[in-house]
């Protein structure tokens, strides 16, 4: 009976541990695959990080460069855009190095959070950037109007001088600078009103002062063409006036 | 009216006709006169402004001279047609200065392409680029 319960005992713990063996075999393998897939995804997480600030810094050049291009642009708007995108392309590279030698999910997800919200480079330096330099190009397309107006008007006192009624062309001429004004009236505090926004700043007020800004621009661009049109209808006029088909 | 006078508006007339300008019946036009830019160069809109002034430059250009019918034939108040030709200076004692409209129509160009570029400078402002990594 003894011999007999030993047997059953042994065929039991026999069994046990044959049924165990597989899974202690399975759990054995399974360890390092997990461990490798961890190291495999921090691996891609870190290339991930590294191309979103190589984004970032290769946008930065290009409106570093756009702002150096730029023979509109006002010496200092240019001086505080350039100083702000230096700024963030220096701690973004330095960012580059810390992703590099990075060992932890922790330490690259703090690179990510600095890299958007301390910087913002799409959603703020970029239409920034771009709102000051059409800012300023439109003062500049003022600056044109303004001149043809006068070129036109010196034209047309030349008529008068002549003996040709030329009243409707000043008319004109006085329309089409009335709207020269309203356009840079619309354009010229552009720059001024985005250049003070940092990152802290988006989404609110940045984002509402931003759509503000280009509304202004494209409000005061129709102003532009409509003085430009007028101008042109006056030249006609003064053409058909004096009988010259050059304009 | 002269033969010869008759003769000299009838050129003048041909001329004027090819070339479109009008004259102000002042005595200024015989002498050089110094061209004066009427607009004020920019450094910002890319492109110079032209003179509407067509007075004689520094240039190596011959100076446009006047030719008009007679004076005496011309009835006062009345905008005498007078045109620029290239030529030796003229002994006329009433000359005018022309308006070349074609300078307007080029500055009216220039401003078109400023205008565009500004249409492409509002183009690129995009408030919809989002900041995902």
């Amino acid at each position: 009976m003894k011999r007999t319960t030993r047997l059953v005992a042994s065929l039991l713990a026999g069994l046990m541990v044959t049924a165990a063996l597989p899974a202690m075999a399975q759990t054995e393998t399974e360890v390092p695959a997990t461990e490798e897939r961890i190291e495999h995804g921090f691996e891609q997480l870190r290339e991930r990080v590294l191309k979103a600030l190589d984004r970032r810094l290769v946008r930065i050049d290009r409106l570093q460069s756009e702002i150096k291009a730029s023979e509109t642009i006002e010496p200092e708007n240019a001086a505080h855009l350039t100083a702000d995108l230096s700024a963030s392309q220096g701690q973004l590279t330095a960012l580059v190095a810390h992703a590099k030698s990075a060992t932890t999910f922790e330490e690259l997800g703090a690179i990510v959070d600095e890299m958007v919200y301390e910087h913002r480079i799409f959603a703020l330096r970029t239409p920034q950037t771009w709102l000051v330099l059409t800012s300023d190009f439109g003062v500049s397309v003022a600056d044109r109007l303004d001149a043809a107006a006068q070129t036109l008007a010196d034209a047309s006192a030349r008529a008068a001088e002549a003996g040709y009624d030329v009243s409707e062309v000043e008319a004109l001429i006085d329309d089409a600078r009335t709207a020269t004004n309203e356009g840079l009236a619309l354009v010229e505090p552009v720059a001024e009103a985005v250049l003070p926004l940092e990152p802290v700043d988006v989404p609110d007020p940045a984002r509402a002062i931003m759509e503000e800004a280009r509304s202004d621009m494209s409000a005061g661009r129709d102003a532009y063409h409509n003085a430009r049109d007028t101008l042109r209808r006056a030249a006609e006029l003064l053409a058909e006036i004096v009988g010259s088909d050059a304009a | 009216m002269t033969s010869k006078g008759l003769v000299f508006a009838l050129v003048s007339a041909m001329v004027l006709g090819a070339c479109g300008g009008i004259a102000r019946p002042d005595s200024r036009a015989i002498r050089p006169e110094p061209t004066v830019a009427e607009s004020p160069a920019t450094s910002s809109g890319g492109t110079q402004a032209p003179a509407i002034d067509p007075s004689p430059t520094s240039t190596a250009v011959a100076r446009p001279v006047q030719a008009e019918p007679e004076p005496a034939e011309s009835s006062p108040g009345t905008p005498s047609a007078t045109v620029t030709s290239d030529g030796p200076p003229s002994t006329t004692t009433s000359t005018g200065e022309s308006i070349d409209l074609a300078e307007v129509r080029d500055v009216l160009d220039a401003l078109d392409a400023l205008l565009g570029g500004l249409d492409s400078h509002i183009d690129s402002v995009d408030l919809e680029e989002g900041e995902t990594p």
